[in-house]
């Protein structure tokens, strides 16, 4: 009887390596240079024009040319599809000169009424995109000059305008495919003029790029190899968060982003891969102080939290030191950053305390807390669940234990709950962070009538600053009103910042040469090679 | 018979509205949704806003929009993805397969452990006849009976840790999760089907100390047949549509352990659809997904207890 | 009753151990101290630190109160509302006609319990969470809402089972009310069945509470509590596995003793 037992289970096991046998055969068929990429969530949808999520633009980004981009190592914009463009010395048109020779993936001509059709398109309110439309600032219209010149027209001067046009959301598509499929179906057939074709989408499970046979007009720093260009590319959606570093370390995927800082710290004694750690542009993770509500209305009880802060611990304990500690309103790979804030209130309880006793606040009850209207000093912070900030937010609840105040966590489990918990006013602190190269974004929150003032400062001043620096061209004057801006903002304690993001890649040793763009986000494999190891 | 038919259906699609209607209720309790959230981040002003809301019709009062939604669910119609526009049908169908492919294979598997688990510890009754190898299955009944009861009882999101931990992480023998290979089904399906065997390993071990009684499985043994044989011969057989019903109302507990196992193994299908939705606040993808989910789970209790009645018959013929 | 009651001692003992557990605990279970981040189990912490170098033993300690009011708080909600629902689908009913009060209520109280059962605790939980906030007491209300429908269920067949007695039959045919029938005859009787379900339900809610807070709709952030450091340990497995080991173990435990207490409660029922 036990023989036939184990007769059985030796079956089972030969079934399961045939099986075993017959999938890993599958995985190495197909082409030769191909690569996994691992995505750490499906977007709700793929469509640029229509979709807003970031992670869209890690395979688009290939799949779309935009008229201009930004030049990873200067930051600098450069010619993209348009070969040159004019600003009006009033800053409301916009000229560009289109390239000719360009060829959408279905082989339709790249002109100025291609270039129409896709602001038609991103316009439409059949389109009802999420991000491109409101990328758009103050545009107004277009005016097809001839074949290859198109001008955009501006309402009002909008600086933040080439920014826009350098992101993958307004990347040009053939009208002919738009045109073919409904606003919904597009997505599974996107067409545009960049180094990658797309091959397929399906929902769920995958996303398949090939390169592009006939590419040969992309910006200056495309530099395609001479050699073991990647020719396909499937992106595989890695949702949980700690099967990423093991999917890479199976060689499962060849690349995945966002990696947990644990995971990162266990990979980094692995040989045959790298971390590529990437700073993304925007704002640092950071919470957004109510200037508004009892006790933040305090700006000495603002400086005693921010002093009161151990951020080193922070970086130290929740992101293993694979970020930096944030010092300002915007991450120090952002354009117009200024180092000025750098180790302003640097963890200080002493000083902390100080401030917090020069208000008038005492311990009568000596319970560890000062004493506040009807008990202890107390701040509501709302926690929402992403980017480790219920992490964050543990460890300042503790630190701020020491300096003797309470702070009470409230989750909020979504986006929706979040503008929620927001609208009520009934918070003190709240954990946020939005992307961005151009921090004009800034004006979103520290202008007096900003939709996301949620820290209710209203200051003339300020906001007159930051009128300027959204409309300003030049560059130099942008840079230092934006550097007063970060100072005032510091000074007025009006954040509390934690961590410059940063976007923890894991990559197999096979590939080469892989980097990224100056949104920090998304790869320029198109620079990328394959080596057989 | 076609009166109890009636009242079968009758049933079903009044339990499948109530559940779509309590769904409906509860997620427009609560405030703001996936896509105004969405669009404020984007910089849209109130204005734009509510232009959008009422391009979708979600500005009407709640009563109409219920009114609307249930008319449209009687021609067929679930409605569209709030945030991509899709039509809930298609998101739904197309993560159908992952998700039975999922729930197929555990099935498989806590069918296997399940039974086999059941089997060695319902082994006592008879036992009880042959004194040989009594120490040998007393170590082998408690062992399966430890292993049921940690079966029954311990978390998924535990023992899919601790399996991706021992054979992801420590033995690299089995990919973390992902799909599209084979591979990456087998460690999703240990965790799940592991789950359900505690179930089945119960059910099983219960028909076995009622049917080992029966006379004729003594007679049997009292014919000096083996008890291994015996137990495979008659006990298991008629004891296997008892265990099928079981795994039948096992689907139920597989779809909502799809939640958690899909997402855990970052695998595709309609829980880690509905995880989605429900956090993105995409209303009419989770109404969607919780009809579905309703109509299966009726759908696959009238088919336990169609299966029940039939194991009944079988076992009265073969007692007879 | 008495050895139903005795079936469930050993689990009383030990909720009871688990309650006042706190008292052992050797450390703050929220002192965080980031310098003793991810350290193994050693004398001075028996079970290890988590990220935060908090001591895992005293979490686990000070989690087992929370998590086990939680728990108890929705097994209560699961055993009022199943064992209403329950028995009401026992009144007495012909299943092929639609003729008499009491079809219609067997026929609602089906209804409401498939309705309930396809209702994703997911989604009961975020319209919870939403509304009242996240913390205990959400948590508590999500679990023992989606624990009614599978109590009823049990109660239900448990009292059709009953209303076949010979003693309902006679309290009918001397013209007994059917609702008073139910909750004054058979209920009382069916106390030993309502005990060993409430054993098992209260196992379901152990097991759902921990898969809620794995979704991020659990306790407060950093607070000790069972499911939470389950969620904790998953995130941090690959460099410090104890994290998530010992509330694993805890939970398996309780929740396996709950289930032969059950079983035990049965046999001697």
């Amino acid at each position: 009887m036990l023989r036939r037992g184990s007769m059985r289970l030796r079956s089972v096991l030969v079934v399961v390596l045939m099986l075993l046998i017959v999938s890993v055969g599958q995985a190495q068929d197909g082409a030769v240079n191909r690569i996994v990429y691992g995505l750490s969530f499906e977007p709700s949808g793929f469509d640029p024009h229509r979709n807003a999520s970031a992670e869209l633009g890690i395979p688009l980004r290939m799949v779309y040319d935009t008229l201009v981009y930004r030049d990873p190592a200067t930051g600098q914009f450069v010619p993209g599809l348009a070969e040159s463009w004019e600003v009006s010395a009033d800053g409301l048109v916009y000229t560009f000169r289109l390239k000719q020779g360009v060829v959408f993936h279905d082989g339709t001509t790249f002109n100025a009424a291609a270039v129409a059709a896709n602001f038609d398109r991103i316009l439409s309110p059949d389109t009802a995109s999420q991000k491109a439309i409101f990328m758009l600032g103050t545009y107004a219209g277009y005016e097809v000059m001839d074949d290859f010149t198109i001008r955009l027209l501006l309402a009002q001067p909008y600086s933040p305008l080439l920014d826009s046009l350098a992101q993958v959301y307004l990347g040009m598509a053939s009208r002919a495919a738009f045109g073919a499929y409904s606003v919904e179906r597009y997505q599974f057939h996107q067409v545009g003029t960049g180094p990658y074709e797309m091959v397929e989408y399906i929902t769920g499970d995958r996303l398949v790029l090939r390169r592009s046979p006939n590419y040969a007009w992309g910006p200056g720093f495309y530099q395609p190899p001479a050699q073991g260009a990647i020719e396909e590319i499937e992106f595989r959606f890695y949702t949980d968060v700690s099967t990423r570093a093991l999917a890479l370390e199976a060689g499962d995927v060849q690349v995945i982003g966002e990696i947990a800082p644990t995971d990162a710290r266990a990979l980094a004694t692995v040989a045959d891969l790298q971390l590529e750690q990437v700073a993304i542009p925007g704002q640092p993770l950071q919470f957004l102080m109510n200037t508004t509500r009892y006790p933040t209305n305090n700006r000495d009880v603002r400086q005693a939290l921010l002093f009161g802060t151990n951020r080193e611990a922070i970086v130290d304990a929740v992101f293993q030191r694979f970020s930096p500690v944030a010092w300002g309103p915007i991450g120090a790979s952002t354009a117009y950053y200024s180092a000025q804030v750098v180790g302003s209130y640097g963890f200080d309880s002493v000083q902390a305390r100080a401030l917090l006793e020069g208000a008038g606040f005492v311990d009568t009850d000596s319970n560890g807390y000062y004493d506040a209207e009807g008990g202890d000093l107390e701040v509501q912070v709302v926690v929402p669940p992403w980017g480790l900030i219920p992490q964050v937010a543990q460890l300042m609840e503790d630190q701020w234990r020491t300096i003797g105040v309470r702070a009470i966590l409230n989750s909020v489990p979504t986006r929706a709950a979040l503008f929620e918990a927001v609208a009520t006013g009934e918070y003190n602190l709240v954990a946020w962070y939005e992307f961005g190269a151009d921090p004009a974004f800034l004006s979103n929150y520290f202008s007096s009538n900003g939709a996301f003032n949620w820290t209710g400062y209203a200051n003339p001043n300020l906001d007159s600053l930051l009128v300027q620096a959204a409309s300003t061209l030049d560059e130099n004057a942008r840079a230092t009103l934006y550097a007063q801006i970060q100072v005032q903002i510091m000074q007025e304690a009006l954040i509390l910042p934690i961590r410059d993001y940063v976007n923890i890649n894991g990559i197999s040793n096979q590939v080469m040469n892989l980097s990224f763009d100056n949104y920090g986000w998304f790869p320029l494999l198109v620079n990328a090679s394959l080596v057989s190891g | 018979m076609s009166a109890r038919l009636l009242a079968f259906l009758l049933r079903a699609i009044a339990s499948a509205w109530l559940a779509v209607t309590l769904t409906f209720v509860l997620l427009r309790l609560l405030p703001g949704d996936g896509l105004t959230a969405q669009l404020r981040e984007s910089g849209a002003t109130d204005s734009v806003i509510a232009e959008r809301q009422a391009a979708l019709g979600l500005d009407a009062p709640l009563l109409v929009q219920y009114g609307r939604y249930v008319e449209a669910l009687l021609r067929g119609d679930l409605g569209v993805s709030l945030l991509n526009g899709q039509p809930i049908n298609s998101l739904i169908g197309a993560q159908v397969g992952s998700t039975m492919e999922l729930a197929i294979a555990s099935l498989v598997v806590g069918a296997a452990l399940g039974v086999g688990i059941g089997y060695v510890g319902g082994q006592s009754t008879l036992q009880r006849y042959r004194v040989s190898s009594r120490a040998i299955c007393d170590g082998l009944r408690s062992v399966a009976g430890i292993v049921g009861i940690v079966a029954l009882s311990a978390p998924v999101i535990w023992t899919g840790t601790l399996g991706v931990w021992v054979f992801a992480a420590q033995l690299d023998w089995l990919p973390a999760g992902g799909a599209g290979r084979l591979s990456q089904l087998i460690l999703p399906a240990l965790v799940l089907g592991f789950a359900t065997a505690g179930g089945i390993a119960q059910v099983t071990q219960r028909a076995l100390g009622a049917i080992g009684r029966e006379p004729y499985v003594q007679t049997a043994i009292a014919k000096g047949l083996s008890e291994w044989a015996v137990g495979i011969r008659h006990v298991l057989r008629v004891a296997l549509p008892l265990v099928i019903t079981q795994m039948g109302i096992q689907s139920g507990y597989l779809l909502s352990g799809a939640v958690v196992t899909e997402s855990m193994f970052s695998r595709p299908g309609v829980g880690r659809l509905l995880l989605d939705a429900v956090l993105r606040q995409d209303y009419p993808l989770v109404q969607g997904i919780v009809l579905w989910m309703t109509l299966v789970v009726i759908c696959v209790t009238a088919l336990a207890d169609m299966l029940a009645l039939l194991a009944d018959a079988r076992l009265r013929q073969s007692t007879l | 009753m008495k050895p139903a009651f005795g079936g469930i001692s050993p689990l009383l003992l030990v909720l009871v151990v688990v309650l006042i557990a706190p008292v052992a605990a050797p450390y703050d279970p929220m002192a965080t101290n980031t310098g003793a981040q991810f350290q193994a189990p050693s004398v001075a912490h028996w079970l290890g630190t988590d990220q935060f170098g908090r001591d895992v033993l005293s979490r686990l300690l000070h989690g087992g109160q929370r998590t086990l009011l939680v728990t108890l708080a929705a097994t209560g909600i699961a055993v009022v509302g199943g064992t209403l629902l329950g028995m009401m689908s026992a009144y007495r009913s012909n299943p092929a006609s639609m003729s008499c009060p009491g079809d219609w209520i067997v026929f609602g109280a089906g209804v409401v319990m498939s309705a309930l059962f396809a209702v994703p605790a997911l989604v009961l939980a975020l319209a919870v969470v939403t509304l009242l906030g996240a913390g205990l007491p959400s948590l508590a209300l999500a679990t023992g809402i989606s624990q009614v429908a599978p109590f009823a269920r049990l109660i239900a067949t448990a009292a059709r089972q009953a209303a076949a007695m010979p003693y309902v039959e006679a309290a009918r045919s001397l013209g007994a009310r059917e609702a008073r029938l139910l909750w004054l005859h058979m209920l009382p009787n069916l106390l030993p069945t309502v005990l060993s379900t409430t054993v098992i339900a209260f196992a379901y809610c152990l097991l759902n509470s921990a898969a809620l807070s794995f979704l991020g709709l659990g306790a407060p952030p950093g607070q000790p509590d069972w499911g939470a450091m389950l969620f904790e340990g998953r995130q941090v497995f690959r460099v410090a596995i104890w994290v998530g080991l010992a509330p694993g173990v805890a939970i398996t435990l309780l929740v396996a003793l709950a289930l032969w207490s059950a079983d035990k409660v049965e046999v001697s029922a």
